[in-house]
Formats: structure tokens, C-alpha cells, sequence
């Protein structure tokens, strides 16, 4: 059992604020992922859960337990580095053994667990080879060992897919996430790339310099983002934003010099509270908009921009009255293709709207 | 195929061009040896003998000298000149990986500092520390020589060997701390290996370094602990310089380093082109 819990983690460098008050528990068996840009500090806490670096406020716990002041060597937690940090001067078989050395594990039985591992990497003829005899998607499946051959509590793992080509990585994140789900051990995972977070983690935690903006399962994450930057850093394009003060004029609606969409009853019961034109950002994702090449009532017009083919579906980027917004539509659902320059209709889904205040970027509906 | 040519002709002048600087560089080396093997009367002939019957009565003359007893001081050269190495390089890999790894309170000061005794003449400081070891009683003493070239040997070695401890990503480090080793034992067994080439080269440099020490040897040394340099210049006689017995002496002192700069050539190589981890 590895439970992880972080009570008001608190990291400077120097003057800089990298973590800011991070609080988050992270169940037994779960595979959780730091998700963010870069510097948002979801690796200075993981960092800190490793004990490479010390909290300036704020506890870790391991299973109740308080390890701030243990050696990382203590933690019982293995890391998988970005840079894989193999070592150039020790082979393939040494680096399995290497952790194994550290804790006086018999010959016997380091061989057979070199053994195992190695037959489960797929590493057993490559074991008398060095890093620099590897290629790169070798290197990572050595560094994956190294944290293997341990058996720790928890696994920390730092963007280890990030120097692998596009399609090495998506097969390697199959073969994570069912290797997470056979271990059943506590991981946590740090990347920027949120297809490859909503792809692996059960829990989601969004970052953004030093302050948690979410925590969620993927698809919270996606359906109900807390804030503008949630809403804007998840989904593949990322959600189209309009500026829209809501407007009040015998039925509500949102409306700027550029176009007006009314709002129907459920979204106008739910904005009933908000000040008439209060300053909005209309939030809608690609998927959610439909498209069609002849006016129909209520749809408003756009004129195509550019149009994106991505294997079975168009991602159509549109000028909506000075605004550019991204279209995804299936092809075949579609009925037509685009052209540019083409005069086209949208609708929003009114159930998929979101709407954020504009100052605090708060999600309001 | 003028191409071809061209890059042909340019590969031939390189090769000719290298040939032609490794005989310079290498002549006066192999010039030390044949003028060793011959006799006083050969090695004034002119023109300079190249095709002579050799003779080892250079070598074996050293033996039989009592003024300056040829051998004792040998030894004394190789012993002050590997002790003073190892303590060198014991103290600046400890210390280079220090100012390589941790924020030291003004420590570029310090390290300039460091690596100013580097620079400092010997000349200016042989009369204070005669005055100095005198008075501690430590004159004639190969402890005493081997703490003054270390003075030398530590400094070089913390500043060649920093830059090959910055070389080393911090995540080896790191994984090494987190597999469950200690500090020292992340140092021994992930950093040091790694700095090898540079340990080599270093060693090099200060067994060169102190093996040639002329003036500190004469000044501070007498019978017991006098070195091969200094023997060297006694071999000035009064009929003037016995060429012969001066090169035997000189070839005995560069053979050893010539064979462990042989059998280490590969680190060498590394260390001087301070090489990159892979």
C-alpha cells in the first residue's frame, strides 16, 4: 500500500516561487499525472516527493508517515528521469543490478531479478551493451528497469516518453499504463502533453505556475474545466474563446459588436445571477460545433479560413466576424467539404457552452 | 574527379604534414636515447653521429656513482613525484567535485585563488620556504618535498578537474541518491569513473611537473632526499658536461612516464580533448 499525500508544499528557488502551497493526495494504486507547461513546478513536486529537493514549507507523507527528512535513498520511491540519467560507464545488466547492489541483495537472488526484468523489457540480448550501444527507445525501456528491478512503493516518472518519435511513444504509453495497472503501484507522472495525460492518468492535476488550477479524472477534466486555462490547455485543438458580455434584451443572450448567440432556458437559468453585461468568454470545444453549408435558423455566419484534414476528420478553422475559431467535424458526418474562402453556418451546442468570467477566469457555467 | 583529386592530395598533405611535426616533436626524445648509448667522444663528433656502435657504459657508469649516488636519487624522483601525484589527486578530485557540485559562500574567489598558486613563480617562494622548513627542521626531507609540490599539483588538479565533474549531469547523481547510495558513494562509484580520462591526465601532468622540479629539489634537498634533476646538473664536471651519462639520465627518467602515457593513451586522448560522456 502507497498512499502519497502533500500538505502545503511550498518550493522557492531563491526569490522565485516555483510550488505554491500544493496540497493533493494520491490513492494507493493510482496512476497520478502533474500535467502543465513548462515551469509550472509539476516537476520541482515530484522532485520533492523524490527528496532531490527540500520543501521550504510544507510536508510529504508516505503512507501516513512524514518523509520530509528522509535520504532519497529511504523513500522506497523510484524515478524514471527525462534524460533516462543512465549511466555511460555501466552496461545494461549493471545498471539493473546497480539499485540492487545499494541494498545488499544476494547474488543469487540479483540474478534472478536482473533476469526477470530484463526478459520483461525485452533487454535480455542487450544486456552487455552500454547506453551509448542503445538506441533511444532501448535507453528508456533501461531506465524503466532501473525503477523497476526495485519494487518500490511508488513510481515518479518524468516525462520518459518525451525523447521518443511520435508513434515509439504512443506504443509506449499503451504499454505504461497496462504495466502501471499489472504493478498496481502508486506513480505519479509528470508531463506537458495532455493527450498523453488523459491517455495515462486516472487523476489529472493541472498546474500552472506553482498553483494547482484542477484536479480531476480526464474527463472531468475535459468536460468541466474549472478556469479558462484548464479549458484552453486540455483538448486537441484546444477550445475556441470569444469575448461575449452577456446581454440582456427581452431574452438573454450573449452579444458583441461581432455576432449575438442566445442563450436557451438551461444556460439562461444558470447565468440568471450574473450582471448584465458583465465582461464573458464564451468557451466552446471544436467538436461542439455545428456546421453547415446553408443558413439555418439561429446559425451564424463564417466565412472558412483554412481547412485541415486529419485522416478521417476536417479541422476547419473559420473567421467568425474577426474572430478565428477551429471546427472538427467527422467527414463523412460533414456531408460536404469545406472550401476556402467559402461562405459556411455554425451553431453551438448550447449544452457544451462554457462560460468564464473574463477578469478572474473562472468557470461560471 | 578533380574533386576526388583534391581531397586526396589534401588527405596526403595532412599525413605528410603530421609525419613532419611528430619527428620534430619526437627528435630531441630520440636524440636523448642515441646519445646515450654513445661514448663522450662520439657524442662530440661532428657532424653528429647517427649510425654508431652502440655502448652502455653511460648506464652503467650511474651505478657505480657515489657523487651524486645515481640511483637513490632516481628512486627519490619516482617516490616524492608519485606521492606528491596521489596526494594531488586524492585532495583535488575531493575538492574539485565540491566546487563542482555545491553554492561554496564566495567561491569563484576561491577558486581563483586556488588556481593562482598555480601560476605563482618558484622562484619568489624557494628562499621564504627554505627559511621556513629550515626552521621545522624539514630540510632534506621527502615529505617535505612532496608537501611543497603539492602545493602546485592540488591546484592544477581542482581546476582541470572541475570542468569534468561540471560535465556530469546532476541526474546521474540523482539516481544513484534515490537507488540508495550515500553522497560518497554516488562520488566513488558514478562520478569517478566517469572522470577517469581526467584523473589520467592530471596524473600525467604532475608526475611531468614533479619529476622535472629542479629548483625546490636543489634548495630544499642535500643527500638524503636529493632527485634525479639535480644529480643531473652535478653530472657537470669540471672537463665540462658528461653528455652521455646526462642523456642516460634523462632517458631513464622519460621512459616510465613514455610507457604509462603509452598504456593510458586512450584516457589521455579523452582527457585532453576534455572528452564528452556519452
Amino acid at each position: 500500500m502507497a498512499t502519497i499525500d502533500l500538505e502545503h508544499l511550498t518550493l522557492y528557488y531563491g526569490r522565485v516561487l516555483a510550488v505554491d502551497d500544493v496540497s493533493l493526495c494520491i490513492a494507493d494504486r493510482e496512476l497520478c499525472v502533474l500535467l502543465g507547461p513548462t515551469g509550472c513546478g509539476k516537476t520541482s513536486t515530484m522532485r520533492m516527493i523524490a527528496g532531490l529537493e527540500t520543501p521550504s514549507t510544507g510536508k510529504v507523507y508516505l503512507d501516513g508517515e512524514v518523509i520530509n527528512h528522509l535520504y532519497p535513498g529511504d523513500r522506497d520511491v523510484a524515478m524514471v528521469f527525462q534524460d533516462y540519467a543512465l549511466y555511460p560507464h555501466m552496461t545494461v545488466k549493471q545498471h539493473f543490478a546497480f539499485p540492487l547492489q545499494a541494498h545488499k541483495v544476494t547474488k543469487a537472488e540479483l540474478e534472478q531479478r536482473v533476469g526477470e526484468v530484463a526478459d520483461f523489457l525485452q533487454l535480455s540480448d542487450l544486456l552487455d551493451r552500454y547506453p551509448s550501444e542503445l538506441s533511444v527507445g532501448q535507453q528508456q525501456r533501461v531506465a524503466m528497469g532501473r525503477a523497476l528491478i526495485r519494487r518500490p512503493k511508488a513510481f515518479l516518472m518524468d516525462e520518459p516518453l518525451g525523447q521518443l518519435d511520435g508513434r515509439t511513444r504512443a506504443e509506449m504509453r499503451a504499454s505504461l499504463k497496462r504495466l502501471q495497472q499489472e504493478l498496481g503501484t502508486t506513480t505519479i507522472y509528470v508531463t506537458h502533453d495532455q493527450v498523453e495525460a488523459q491517455s495515462l492518468g486516472d487523476k489529472i492535476v493541472v498546474m500552472k505556475t506553482g498553483l494547482i488550477q484542477q484536479v480531476g479524472t480526464p474527463e472531468e477534466i475535459y468536460n468541466d474545466p474549472a478556469n479558462l486555462f484548464v479549458a484552453g490547455f486540455i483538448g486537441t485543438p484546444s477550445m475556441n474563446f470569444l469575448e461575449c458580455p452577456l446581454h440582456v434584451d427581452g431574452k438573454v443572450g450573449l452579444k458583441n459588436h461581432r455576432f449575438e448567440v442566445a442563450l436557451g432556458p438551461s444556460l439562461t437559468q444558470k447565468v440568471k445571477d450574473t450582471p448584465a453585461e458583465r465582461p464573458l468568454i464564451l468557451g466552446i470545444r471544436p467538436e461542439h460545433i455545428r456546421l453547415s453549408p446553408q443558413d439555418e435558423s439561429g446559425d451564424l455566419p463564417a466565412e472558412v479560413y483554412v481547412v485541415e484534414s486529419h485522416g478521417n476528420e476536417y479541422v476547419v478553422n473559420l473567421n467568425l466576424g474577426g474572430d478565428v475559431i477551429k471546427v472538427r467535424r467527422d467527414r463523412k458526418k460533414l456531408g460536404f467539404r469545406p472550401e476556402v474562402g467559402q461562405t459556411v453556418w455554425v451553431r453551438f451546442l448550447q449544452d457544451k457552452i462554457h462560460l468564464f468570467d473574463k477578469e478572474t477566469g473562472a468557470r461560471l457555467v | 574527379m578533380i574533386a576526388d583529386l583534391w581531397s586526396k592530395a589534401r588527405q596526403s598533405l595532412l599525413f605528410l604534414s603530421m609525419v613532419i611535426i611528430g619527428l620534430v616533436f619526437a627528435f630531441p626524445l630520440v636524440w636523448i636515447a642515441m646519445s646515450s648509448f654513445k661514448t663522450r667522444v662520439q657524442n662530440f663528433a661532428l657532424p653528429p653521429l647517427v649510425i654508431f656502435q652502440p655502448t652502455l657504459e653511460n648506464y652503467t657508469g650511474l651505478f657505480q656513482l657515489q657523487n651524486p649516488a645515481f640511483m637513490a636519487d632516481y628512486r627519490n624522483s619516482f617516490v616524492i613525484a608519485v606521492g606528491s601525484t596521489v596526494i594531488s589527486l586524492v585532495m583535488g578530485c575531493l575538492t574539485a567535485y565540491g566546487f563542482s557540485r555545491h553554492e561554496i559562500k564566495m567561491g569563484g574567489c576561491l577558486f581563483g585563488w586556488i588556481l593562482s598558486l598555480r601560476f605563482f613563480p618558484v622562484v619568489a617562494m624557494v628562499i621564504p620556504i627554505y627559511v621556513l622548513f629550515r626552521g621545522l627542521k624539514l630540510l632534506d626531507n621527502h615529505a617535505a618535498l612532496i608537501a611543497v609540490y603539492c602545493i602546485f599539483n592540488i591546484s592544477f588538479t581542482i581546476w582541470f578537474l572541475k570542468g569534468f565533474f561540471d560535465e556530469i549531469p546532476k541526474s546521474l547523481e540523482e539516481a544513484a541518491r534515490l537507488d540508495g547510495y550515500s553522497p560518497f558513494q554516488v562520488f566513488y562509484r558514478v562520478c569517478l569513473p566517469l572522470v577517469r580520462p581526467g584523473i589520467i591526465t592530471a596524473a600525467i601532468f604532475c608526475l611531468i611537473q614533479s619529476i622535472n622540479e629542479f629548483l625546490l629539489a636543489m634548495s630544499l634537498t642535500a643527500r638524503v632526499a636529493e632527485t634525479a634533476p639535480v644529480a643531473l646538473a652535478k653530472l657537470q664536471t669540471a672537463v665540462g658536461p658528461d653528455w652521455g651519462k646526462m642523456c642516460a639520465v634523462s632517458s631513464l627518467l622519460i621512459v616510465p612516464i613514455l610507457i604509462f602515457t603509452i598504456l593510458v593513451r586512450n584516457q589521455l586522448i579523452r582527457g585532453m580533448s576534455f572528452g564528452k560522456l556519452k
